[in-house]
């Protein structure tokens, strides 16, 4: 059941530009024969049937779309879409098949954000079904079959995005067989009901780049591996730890804290949030988030989020730095985002959306707090704010050798040392 | 350009704009090697129709997207796509699929694949199979409901409100991105450049849509052309930036549910489907299609000039070679021959006898197959006047006269055009009027059109003979040049006239013509280098890619203005020498004045032959080995040739002519080239009509 302010927020957003039809919409695709069909049904009631391409099963997930042109082996392996139906706008999809699994000399997959599929799903325009690539080993049809993830090839992804654009991002069902599955039967749930931060991240301490100068903890709610190796391209040791590490009893063995990104909604994280604000308090040292990182360091120092109605995901999202009003083009993934009309004691905005004006980033005015919502690491998209991580560290580096304490109570001499840079 | 979301659709539209002789990925005439050897040869080296050879070597001969791979290194996605194209191709062919078998999904395949209606026809109609009509694919798609859907093209995906009225249409989607409830007007537009179809339509289209706008109608443009103002979404309330083609107009007429559709401002893209939309029961706008259609056919063309009186060179219709033979032994060589339907004088040759004459008549029915090919009577030394004119229900609204300064047979394209006529004697403006006014009203006219007329001097010092031998009931490619030089925009009126609306009152502008305070000269740009091997010659069908127009106090201001902003054109510089070439139709008088002339202003003269230099008088003979390539370039700075003058009058038969090679020479070391006696009789005269010492400030 669609509430009455739901529709009216479509009819808003659609009537602009999109002529309404009376019934949901129905598509059909004619599937070559001897393939196999696929659905994909709105809880709203729209069915696009196209071909299918991946794993013969059924699956539900939030439906979103991305507008990015290239990087679907890194998109569809960043767990920030664990629990989601990505619906690639670029129609031409599966060009370049899937790379094979090399890794780096950190031991990370050189070309993918994590070991497996994290999306439930995809949903393309028009799927190549031969790639061309060198250091292609497979298509991406056998890479979805053998990870058992459904796909479909064949669809309007550009009618679906407006649908997804009026009525925001909304529950999708992915099958394969003849024919749809009756809506009534499908038991729709809502995958942002859990804490899909817990599934993704890491059970235990993984270190990378041990001969590192400074000591990273790296809380992984779900973090990209790009993450992972531009930290440690710059010369970091980064230990990878689980969400909700309790960092608060390991605080001085860490030169900086890094919260990464991660799927679904903040609110479940109360674990991380918890040490979020402790190390508010007591941490001395820089620390730095990103996408999910940004919301819990919003979260901890008390601001609010709220779900967008369709997120921002793609490769050209413009975000304004505040500090200095220069406009970088940043790669994005997110559904939920910082309120930040109105900001607690300390803290001051720095980054904000240059289309939609949503919370891009926010930085505490004294102490080394920073945090961006968008994706410096890319994989895929713009490489324009990678020197967050080369500032980062070179923060963390300068801290260590200035000899600043991990905690405030630990060496009160720091203190006047302190009060006098902030008077100056 | 097309623009679709997947490559088959993108690449088979793309592929038919431009030309809509192409059906889509398919085997061409005149691309099919018969040998591996040669085939391979072709599909190495790039060509612009290197497509067409692969569509051959995957379609008939069986080549592998590895080998075609191999071969012309290609990335293997580009052909595999190619492959998804012959899938369809083999499927369609296949003998026991005809038109009753086609089920809706395999046809929605073709149709998502990028097939055409009569594409589909056509394969569908392949060996052993009856034969199947456009028409008839058309009403079993849309039995199924199939018809495109038009999409907007907004910058990220729809991922935010974008209400662009830039459109295009596609079989690879399920929703259309607009609703159709403005019923517009559309007009057709030019679709792709090339010499003889350029700009000035594109000027057209986009002056009959302001005009449009601002009588209040809601406007649809159909254009393919990026480089084209008309596809500038601003300049519409709808662009569907989309094929030409009869298929897509007319669904796009169909969508829009459009208020009329106007044909006649785009050239001759539009014109050819003018026809076909009109028996369909489209609104064809302004002069009606049947009449286009009479104008276009010569023979009907010529029988309703007889009809109205207006005289015209002897004609004939060809039914056999012998025919046309006798025909013209009995008016006499050289006569011209052309088909129907062609813009530009593509394939519309002067035959000099009886061999040339039968080349001649297979070129041209090689070009236009459907339409028959005409015989005239060649009238040398003739002048010829360009009629641009606005006609309202068979009434003439405004008209302009330009005069070539070349004699009569060289392409209205190609000629430098004078306006207003510097040599007309008495009497014979009105008469042009009044053939332009019995024309309009033949043809019932409303709308632009364009006449060309033949005005030969009588032998008894009567008046001069007004012949017509051509008329297009279109925009020409002069109307902007007229337009501008009378500040009066032709294509305004026109389209007032096409829609009925605020028609402007019948003014005669060229009344007092011989007293306008100026002269403005059009003259074309070539682009000879850009063309290996190609002859710098004038002659009837059209080679230039540009215009150049300049305001004079005289004919002779204007035209060497113009001429100086000729790209590539310069005077010679004190110190160097004038290289003049003549052949035996050559006005012996224009040569030796020429010469004269610019012997007197301290030029060297040289020449080919020791016949062209006693009839010079005093000339040195240079002769240059043009086999020698590596040589050539010495010889020729030595030589200190700095201006070819080539007077030749005949289209050389083959590459060992001496005048090919003299004007090529010029072309090729970058000469400034003079190639028409009218021309270069004009340029000896605006130089003398300088003040003393003035040309040395003009020099090169």
């Amino acid at each position: 059941m669609v509430s009455p302010m739901a529709l009216l927020a479509r009819t808003l957003a659609s009537a602009a530009d999109t002529p309404l039809s009376a019934r949901p919409l129905h598509a059909h695709y004619p599937v070559v024969p001897g393939s196999l069909t696929a659905h994909l049904q709105l809880r709203t009631g729209e069915v696009f049937t196209g071909g299918s391409f991946g794993a013969s099963t059924a699956t539900i997930g939030e439906t979103v779309f991305t507008t990015s042109l290239v990087g679907y082996p890194e998109s569809m392996t960043d767990p920030s879409y664990r629990g989601q139906l990505l619906v690639f706008t670029q129609p031409l999809i599966g060009n370049h098949g899937v790379p094979r699994r090399t890794r780096d000399q950190y031991g990370i997959l050189k070309h993918f954000e994590s070991e497996k599929i994290q999306c439930s799903g995809i949903v393309v325009g028009d799927y190549a079904t031969k790639y061309s690539h060198w250091n292609a080993v497979e298509s991406l049809s056998e890479w979805c079959e053998r990870e058992g993830i459904p796909a479909i090839t064949g669809v309007d992804t550009r009618a679906l995005v407006h649908i997804l654009r009026g009525q925001g991002s909304t529950l999708g069902s992915l099958s394969v067989g003849a024919q749809p599955i009756d809506s009534a039967k499908i038991a729709w749930s809502d995958p942002n009901v859990e804490n899909l931060v817990a599934q993704a991240s890491t059970t235990e301490v993984r270190v990378f780049n041990p001969d590192g100068d400074v000591h990273i903890a790296l809380v992984d709610c779900g973090a990209k591996n790009n993450i992972v190796r531009s930290l440690c391209d710059q010369g970091a040791r980064v230990s990878l730890v689980p969400w909700n590490y309790n960092l608060s009893a390991s605080l001085d063995s860490f030169d900086g804290i890094f919260i990464s990104n991660g799927p679904g909604s903040p609110s479940h994280c109360t674990e991380a949030i918890a040490q979020l604000r402790h190390a508010f308090e007591v941490y001395q040292r820089p620390i730095f988030g990103i996408c999910m990182g940004n919301q819990l360091m919003g979260l901890a120092a008390g601001i609010d989020v709220y779900k967008l109605r369709f997120g921002n995901r793609g490769h050209n999202q413009p975000a304004i730095d505040l500090t200095t009003g220069r406009c970088v083009i940043t790669s994005q993934n997110h559904g939920y985002a910082l309120d930040d009309s109105k900001m607690p004691a300390g803290w001051d905005r720095l980054y904000v959306n240059a289309n939609d004006g949503s919370n891009e980033g926010i930085r505490h005015i004294e102490k080394p707090f920073r945090s961006v919502q968008f994706h410096p690491e890319a994989r895929g998209g713009p490489l324009d704010t990678a020197f967050v991580f080369a500032d980062f560290v070179n923060d963390v580096r300068a801290a260590k050798l200035a000899g600043v304490a991990a905690t405030a109570h630990a060496e009160l001499a720091a203190e006047p040392a302190q009060a006098a840079a902030a008077a100056a | 350009m097309a623009i679709v979301s997947t490559f088959e659709e993108s690449l088979q539209k793309a592929i038919r704009s431009a030309d809509p002789s192409f059906a889509g990925f398919a085997p061409l005439a005149g691309c099919m090697p018969e040998t591996d050897a040669e085939l391979d040869e072709a599909l190495r080296n790039p060509t612009d129709r290197r497509l067409f050879h692969l569509a051959y070597a995957m379609l008939e001969r069986n080549y592998s997207v590895e080998r075609l791979h191999e071969l012309t290194r290609i990335d293997r996605w580009f052909l595999y796509k190619l492959d998804n194209i012959c899938a369809q191709h083999r499927a369609l062919c296949d003998p026991h699929q005809t038109l009753q078998t086609l089920g809706r999904a395999q046809l929605e395949a073709a149709k998502r694949m990028g097939f055409s209606d009569a594409h589909i026809a056509r394969l569908l109609s392949a060996a052993g199979k009856a034969a199947v009509g456009e028409d008839a694919v058309r009403s079993v798609r849309q039995s199924f409901g199939l018809r495109p859907f038009a999409k907007r093209i907004d910058t990220l995906a729809g991922e935010f409100p974008a209400p662009t009225n830039y459109l295009y249409t596609t079989y690879n989607a399920s929703t259309d991105d607009v609703s159709f409830d403005e019923h517009g007007t559309m007009v057709l537009g030019s679709g792709v450049y090339r010499i003889g179809s350029s700009v000035e339509f594109d000027w057209c289209g986009v002056s009959a849509i302001r005009a449009l706008r601002q009588l209040g109608h809601k406007t649809v443009m159909v254009n393919y052309n990026p480089e084209t103002v008309s596809t500038d979404f601003d300049e519409c309330d709808r662009l569907y930036f989309d094929e030409l083609s009869y298929e897509r107009v007319r669904d796009i007429y169909d969508m829009e549910q459009a208020g009329g559709v106007i044909v006649s401002v785009g050239g001759q893209l539009p014109q050819n489907i003018a026809l076909r939309l009109h028996q369909n029961g489209m609104r064809v706008l302004g002069t009606s299609p049947e009449k286009i259609d009479a104008a276009e056919d010569r023979h009907r063309f010529s029988r309703i000039l007889d009809e109205i009186g207006v005289d015209q060179p002897a004609w004939k219709e060809l039914v056999s070679v012998e025919d046309a033979e006798k025909f013209a032994e009995t008016v006499g060589f050289p006569v011209l021959v052309r088909p129907s339907y062609v813009l530009s004088g593509a394939a519309m040759n002067v035959a000099y006898d009886c061999e040339s004459l039968r080349r001649h008549l297979q070129l041209a029915s090689d070009v236009s197959p459907e339409h028959p090919v005409v015989v005239t009577k060649f009238i040398l030394g003739a002048r010829e006047l360009d009629i641009d004119a606005v006609a309202y229900k068979g009434e003439l609204v405004v008209h302009g006269v330009c005069e070539h300064i070349e004699d009569a047979g060289v392409h209205s394209g190609d000629a430098s055009l004078v306006l207003p006529p510097a040599t007309l004697p008495a009497g014979v403006m009105d008469r042009v009027r009044e053939i332009g006014g019995r024309v309009a009203k033949a043809f019932e006219i409303s709308g632009p059109f364009n006449m060309q007329i033949i005005m030969q001097p009588a032998d008894d010092g009567a008046e001069p003979l007004l012949k017509v031998i051509e008329c297009n009931l279109r925009a020409s490619r002069s109307f902007p040049f007229v337009s501008k030089v009378t500040d009066t925009n032709f294509i305004d009126a026109a389209t007032r006239a096409i829609v009925g609306e605020a028609v402007p009152a019948p003014r005669d502008l060229m009344q007092n013509a011989d007293k306008w305070p100026y002269t403005a000269i059009k003259v074309p740009q070539f682009s000879w280098t850009r063309l290996a091997g190609a002859d710098p010659f004038l002659g009837v069908e059209m080679a230039s890619t540009g215009e150049v127009a300049c305001f004079g106090r005289t004919p002779q201001e204007a035209y060497l203005v113009s001429l100086l902003a000729v790209n590539g054109f310069r005077l010679p510089q004190p110190g160097k020498a004038v290289y003049i070439g003549v052949d035996d139709l050559t006005e012996q008088r224009v040569a030796q004045k020429v010469a004269r002339h610019f012997a007197q202003a301290g030029y060297p003269i040289l020449t080919d032959c020791p016949e062209t230099a006693r009839l010079l008088g005093d000339a040195e003979v240079v002769k240059f080995d043009y086999a020698d390539r590596r040589g050539m370039r010495d010889a020729v700075d030595a030589s200190k040739i700095d201006l070819v003058i080539n007077l030749a009058k005949r289209r050389p038969e083959d590459k060992a002519n001496r005048d090919y090679a003299m004007r090529r020479m010029a072309v090729d070391f970058g000469i400034p080239l003079v190639n028409d006696q009218r021309c270069a009789e004009m340029l000896v005269d605006a130089l003398e009509a300088l003040p003393a010492g003035t040309a040395t400030a003009l020099y090169g």
